[in-house]
């Protein structure tokens, strides 16, 4: 399987539509919405402050003079503002999210509930622990809930966010060897991996080995066998894998790193395929990051606030990172700092304890389930995925050939051969049929990926809708109907981006002066 | 919503509350202001250990503050300090019961 190097195109090919203009900019309820600085001004408040009370100010001098020229604006003006904005985007509450690897699964509104008690929201993490005992046990209780479900012995739950988790993992694996003398370099990493996982191996300063896969999308373990040595630190698996499939060889693999004295590395991204069905643990993982935001429900929320907790096996738990929840007879006891022989932490991932707001989230959701509920989940996520693998396997290819798949399906470019249309015009048909489009061009082992994850959110109507907007699209390809993609998105807030010229000519800045020619 | 106007008004509230704070602990014998220069922020070093000041002020009901040593445990020179803010959710009355409890705990 050769890696597709070309990635995907970037300038677009259509033009606009020949619409009548209107006086505001609006169309109906699609609002054309200035930025805050074209909205409010830097002599208008919408707050309603006390004046001070006049004192001689202790600023030492430093009392700044010159304007900031920051926008003030009313709460109505703020409101509409931003619910203007929120209008313009899908969402998980939009519609369905089939983003591959994302996990867009509907986030309940019990855990929002549960996270708004005050208790938990306005709390902070410097108080006296004595008073935050709730908090802690909390942590606590997730942090086991976390153990149980991945059959691993530790976890840290500090980092802020899937690749934190990677740099967690990774960087306590690099604290075993050195507290071995050992100094390792290599890394080994598949071809179908995120790119955050090598990104985080070569900030570590280790040098990344690319292991190929097979022709039916699992890794190369015979290439695993050649390429390990005693200067191989770890490989960096996913299971199941990009490719959304379940890697059978992995507790070979590994027994072959731990032989050669390496660690095992597991992405969780996909931990929603296999919850109390497989235990990470029982297959010889020594370090995976779970994203709290994808089979935990948290909101993804644009990139942040995610949570990144890592689950560790014995030989990694004394490397954990700081601080971290301790119980004992008298209570919880967060300890922030260590000292001495026994000191071996890594150190800190971030200012303070993990995203809290996150934990509360999760939690509600694992306790809104139950164990078997969490397993029913995963079993619906595959049953999805299965569902629509079965309802669109006639009309559109699979790089792997039609076998069962894990909570994902993976189709290729394949089935669009001869029409002229690209996965991406595919994908920016499906805008304009009220659908935010699957994951495309990853994984790169394939070409023109298209990866689609339902999750279990998904009524059996809602993925018939789905299947059946896929099918007509192809459909529509297939006899030349060019028109319907090259041109897409024909309704969506904007229309096809110029993405090269994006990227070469940034606009970072907002400037007045620019602002006004612009309006010319 | 609070836009420049908003932020200097509340920045001056904020730093006005500080200083009032600051001046009703100093009042106190054995308290001194360590930072003399401060935003809505300032340290604190009290005659006791600033860990057994914090956990005692929370027995009265007063969430004081953080323990320099907590943040810095590896320098015994800031085991009596505390660090302190009062910002614009700070009442007249949450402030005098700060300066209370205080004034008990180190009698």
């Amino acid at each position: 399987m050769s890696m597709n190097k070309q990635g995907r195109p970037t300038t677009p090919q259509g033009g606009g539509t020949t619409e009548r203009a209107t006086f505001t900019g609006n169309r109906g309820l699609a609002m054309a919405e200035p930025l805050l600085f074209e909205i409010g001004r830097t002599d208008v408040t919408g707050v309603d402050l006390d004046a001070p009370e006049a004192h001689e100010n202790r600023l030492g001098g430093l009392e700044r003079h010159a304007e900031m020229g920051l926008a003030g604006l009313s709460e109505p003006e703020c409101v509409r503002h931003f619910v203007r904005l929120s209008t313009m985007n899908y969402a998980i509450d939009s519609g369905l999210y089939p983003l591959g690897s994302c996990t867009m699964k509907h986030n309940p509104r019990a855990n929002e509930k549960m996270a708004r008690l005050p208790g938990l929201a306005d709390i902070h993490p410097l108080q006296p622990q004595q008073t935050v005992q709730g908090a802690f046990e909390l942590i606590d209780t997730l942090a086991h809930w976390l153990k149980e479900i991945t059959g691993m012995p530790a976890v840290a739950m500090s980092p802020k966010a899937g690749a934190h988790g990677e740099l967690c993992g990774m960087m306590a694996i690099r604290s075993a060897h050195q507290a071995k003398g050992e100094n390792r370099t290599r890394v080994l990493v598949p071809e179908s991996a995120h790119g955050t996982n090598p990104a985080t191996a070569a900030l570590l300063g280790y040098s990344i080995e690319t292991i190929p896969a097979r022709a039916d999308g699992t890794v190369d373990v015979a290439e695993i066998k050649a390429r390990v040595g005693s200067d191989v630190a770890a490989i960096m698996l996913t299971n199941p894998n990009t490719c959304g499939l379940f890697e059978r060889d992995i507790v070979e693999i590994a027994k072959v790193m731990h032989d050669a004295g390496a660690y095992f590395y597991c992405d969780g991204a996909n931990l929603n395929a296999i919850m109390g069905k497989v235990r990470p643990g029982d297959l010889g993982v020594d370090a995976m990051h779970i994203n709290l935001h994808k089979t935990f429900s948290t909101p993804h929320g644009g990139g942040g606030p995610g949570a990144g907790p890592v689950v560790l096996s014995e030989a990694l738990a004394p490397f954990a990172p700081l601080p971290f929840v301790v119980s004992d007879e008298n209570g919880f006891n967060l300890i922030e700092h260590q000292n001495g022989e026994g000191a071996q932490s890594l150190g800190r991932m971030t200012a303070f304890h993990g995203q809290m707001g996150m934990f509360v989230r999760a939690l509600a959701y694992m306790l809104a389930h139950g164990g078997d509920g969490l397993q029913q989940a995963s079993e619906d996520a595959v049953l999805n995925a299965n569902y629509v693998r079965a309802r669109l396997r006639a009309v559109m290819s699979q790089p792997f050939g039609d076998r069962p798949c894990m909570h994902e399906v993976l189709f290729d470019e394949a089935f669009l051969e001869g029409t002229d249309i690209t996965t991406l015009d595919f994908a920016k048909a499906m805008i304009d049929e009220g659908y935010h489009p699957m994951t495309i061009y990853f994984p790169l082992v394939v070409h023109g990926a298209m990866l689609v994850e339902p999750t279990e959110s998904e009524s059996k109507q809602s993925l018939d809708l789905f299947c059946d907007t896929l099918r007509d699209l192809v459909a529509s390809a297939k006899a030349g109907d060019k028109e319907r993609f090259i041109n897409a998105p024909k309704y969506a807030p904007r229309a096809r981006l110029d993405e090269t010229r994006a990227a070469r000519q940034p606009v970072l800045r907002w400037q007045p002066e620019a602002s006004a020619q612009a309006a010319q | 919503m609070l836009g420049e106007k908003g932020l200097r008004q509340l920045a001056a509230i904020n730093h006005a509350n500080a200083i009032k704070l600051a001046d009703m602990l100093t009042e106190i014998p054995g308290v001194e202001l360590q930072t003399e220069t401060f935003f809505n922020e300032f340290t604190l070093k009290t005659p006791k250990p600033g860990l057994e000041v914090i956990d005692q002020l929370a027995e009265r009901g007063v969430l004081g503050g953080v323990p320099a040593q907590r943040l810095e445990p590896d320098r015994p020179e800031l085991a009596n300090s505390i660090i302190v803010a009062s910002t614009e959710v700070n009442t007249d009355a949450d402030r005098a019961a700060y300066a209370k409890a205080l004034r008990e705990i180190l009698s």
